[in-house]
């Protein structure tokens, strides 16, 4: 029995080796993803891997969760883990991953992609020092909802600024009293981040100067602040309860039918529209810009996925070659009907199979031509938890604007000099 | 003979070394590290020794003098209110001779929900639109118009502890049980012949009686509560205005988030610290007394 067991043995393992042998000459990438429910990549990489016979794709899934997923790269990347090759980036990690050479810069790839059809904003956040670590897979930036009937019945059309969405709201409270206003995200998270960038690029603030160095504390900014401070505590135009909220909560509220504004991504489109999942406001809400100052300074914060090769990775050319898959005309177009993502090239925003999948992208347009990126340093993570801490405070009434400003001022400078900017 | 004497050491050398090599070592290792400035988004910078600089930095940072503080107060009131409700629960469950087991496993439910999904959960209690709280209170007439319980630091405290206290009491008040069931009824009736309170029963014969299981239920617990980190993650994130930020937290935030991991490093060697200074102190004070 014993010498019947050791021949199995053998003969499993040399099945084994066989089948190892017969491998040689495919190579199997990793491609490196958060979950993804809608799962449309899947369909891409198969068509990829029919294409290309020589190349097999692995997909490994980290947690949906961008955070955790930050949290599981930067311990695979510090251990210089080779297992790594194609990877999906949040577009805040880009300058941070390129900074610590974790990835490969493409600027020689690139050529063999029409630069000229991708949006500005997604091909800013992807470059680090004049170099292009990653390109954009898709897309996302913050963008006005409205409650069509409400503004339909007052006569009023979609806010261009700031004074125009207060009076809208001011006249529709006078007979619904129990309506929230607006609603944005401002809990102490990144969240936060993004909604204080629109209000800052609306008024003509940003957070570097002419001569690209870092100062928030400007008269443009602190007005910027005040608005969205008053806005909070004076006139109650954005309810005080949007200090806790994140995307999620300010959905449920906007699609009970509770408020008359939603700032949110355009996720929030598909499913405010489906009476399905419990939405009292289908086929009554709009989108727009979100309002700025004047109208000619509506702004949007950037949102979105970038792929990019790992610097450890062993197949870089194999590497490139699915990014480039991912990033053509046809593969991009199949993922934004599957998948609804918002594709990074323009020239899919007049694709007619597109546009009769989701008409609305038409209008979606306008904002993401425009749609700016966080600040593209590689200290980004650290910048924005020193903003999300004073901007709440303030926000709760416990620090002044300026004060908060310039507290952000001096943590970013020391964070600088620690380690250069 | 002689050789007899070294045998139990040989035995007990693999367990003393895997201790070594997944206990200590990471603390000694921790311990270097954060004498050294290194951040892993700058690999060119390398790692450079800076003796104790991360430690005077530690000291005079507002934001860790604040994590540890808001630490202290979190430990202090979640095992406090949990030790005082733990023991009332056993109790209950100790006299209760009916339905004793059912008694025991609805008690234990919120101890046995993952703590993320607990405080998601009570995230959305609180919640001033959506959530059940504000409809009872405000249905019932109590409160004129909804609260924002997460966008107070007060309310936020509240909240943040009053979920603490309903996830981890149940485990309090198991451990209390069997201590108290441990302690023989002829004790109690003799105290009842000497014609005792029920209140002087409790503190002369029940407390005594339950010390060194009251010892390892608070010590459990208040380092358990000391390493803070999903319940306040989940529901606050540290807000509002990193009012409930704690240790860990912080910690966390300058690991992963700025990924300085020298400073990082600190951070947690003064959670180790404090840990340690909490289980000398309790070890001193209730555990050689309970000798006695």
């Amino acid at each position: 029995m014993k010498f019947s067991g050791l021949i199995a043995l053998i003969v499993v393992y040399s099945l084994l080796l066989i089948g190892c042998a017969e491998d040689n000459d495919i190579t199997t990438i990793t491609f490196n993803v958060g979950r993804d429910p809608t799962a449309a990549h899947h369909s891409i990489i198969r068509n990829f891997e029919e294409k290309h016979p020589d190349i097999r794709v692995q997909v490994v899934e980290s947690p949906q969760d961008a955070s955790l997923q930050h949290d599981l790269y930067v311990t695979r990347f510090a251990g210089k883990d080779a297992s790594i090759d194609v990877i999906a980036i949040d577009v805040i990690w880009t300058a941070e991953f390129a900074r610590a050479g974790w990835l490969l810069p493409l600027n020689d790839l690139v050529e063999e992609l029409p630069m000229d059809d991708f949006l500005p904003g997604p091909i800013e956040a992807c470059t680090y020092q004049d170099s292009l670590y990653a390109l954009p897979w898709f897309t996302d930036a913050g963008l006005l909802y409205y409650r069509t009937d409400l503004l339909e019945e007052y006569g009023f059309d979609e806010p261009k600024t700031w004074d125009e969405l207060t009076e809208i709201v001011s006249t529709i409270r006078q007979d619904y009293p129990h309506l929230s206003g607006f609603l944005i995200q401002a809990e102490q998270y990144e969240g936060l981040i993004t909604n204080v960038m629109e209000f800052l690029w609306s008024h003509g603030a940003d957070v570097w100067d002419e001569t690209g160095r870092w100062r928030i504390a400007t008269p443009e900014a602190e007005e910027a602040l005040q608005l969205l401070i008053n806005f909070i505590q004076v006139e109650g135009i954005i309810p005080r309860g949007v200090l806790t909220y994140q995307e999620e909560e300010s959905r449920h509220v906007f699609q009970d039918g509770r408020a008359i504004f939603l700032r949110n991504w355009p996720y929030v489109w598909e499913l405010a529209n489906n009476p399905a999942t419990g939405s009292n406001v289908a086929g009554k809400i709009g989108i727009a810009p979100v309002p700025g100052k004047e109208p000619d300074k509506q702004a949007a914060t950037l949102g979105g996925w970038n792929l990019g090769i790992s610097s450890f990775s062993e197949h870089p050319e194999e590497s490139w070659k699915l990014i480039r898959f991912f990033m053509e005309y046809e593969q991009m177009k199949q993922f934004s009907i599957e998948g609804g993502r918002l594709p990074t090239r323009i020239s899919l925003y007049e694709d007619p199979d597109i546009l009769e999948r989701s008409p609305y992208f038409k209008d979606l347009y306008e904002v993401f031509i425009n749609a700016r990126p966080r600040p593209v340093t590689p200290h980004y993570s650290q910048i924005s938890d020193i903003m999300q801490v004073n901007i709440h405070r303030a926000l709760l009434g416990r620090l002044s604007v300026r004060e908060a400003l310039e507290r952000i001022d001096a943590e970013v400078l020391a964070l600088f000099g620690r380690y250069g900017q | 003979m002689k050789s007899r004497t070294y045998l139990p050491y040989y035995f007990i050398a693999p367990a003393a070394i895997v201790i070594f090599g997944i206990a200590l070592y990471p603390i000694l290792h921790t311990f270097f590290i954060s004498l050294h400035q290194i951040n892993l988004k700058f690999p060119d910078l390398g790692m450079s020794f800076i003796w104790f600089e991360n430690y005077i930095r530690l000291f005079q940072d507002g934001r860790a003098m604040g994590a540890l503080f808001n630490t202290i107060f979190f430990t202090v009131s979640t095992v406090a209110l949990e030790l005082v409700f733990g023991m009332i629960i056993a109790i209950l469950m100790d006299r209760a001779l009916r339905f004793r087991g059912i008694l025991r496993a609805t008690v234990l439910i919120p101890w046995a929900m993952p703590t993320v999904v607990a405080a998601m959960l009570w995230r959305w209690m609180y919640n001033d639109q959506s959530g059940i709280i504000n409809a009872i209170l405000y249905g019932t007439g109590i409160i004129p118009e909804y609260i924002q319980f997460l966008a107070e630091p007060a309310l936020a405290w509240t909240a943040v502890i009053v979920t603490e206290v309903w996830k981890t009491t149940p485990f309090m008040a198991l451990l209390l049980l069997a201590g108290l069931q441990v302690i023989p009824r002829e004790v109690y009736e003799a105290s009842e012949i000497d014609g005792a309170s029920k209140v002087r029963t409790f503190f002369t014969i029940t407390l005594p009686l339950l010390r060194p299981v009251l010892l390892v239920a608070l010590l459990f617990r208040t380092l358990d509560a000391f390493r803070v980190f999903d319940v306040i993650f989940v529901m606050t994130g540290g807000g509002p205005g990193n009012a409930t930020e704690s240790l860990s937290l912080y910690t966390y935030k300058t690991m992963f988030g700025a990924l300085d991991f020298g400073y990082g490093s600190a951070l947690s060697v003064l959670t180790f610290v404090c840990v340690i200074i909490i289980s000398v102190l309790y070890i001193k004070f209730i555990g050689t007394r309970g000798q006695q």
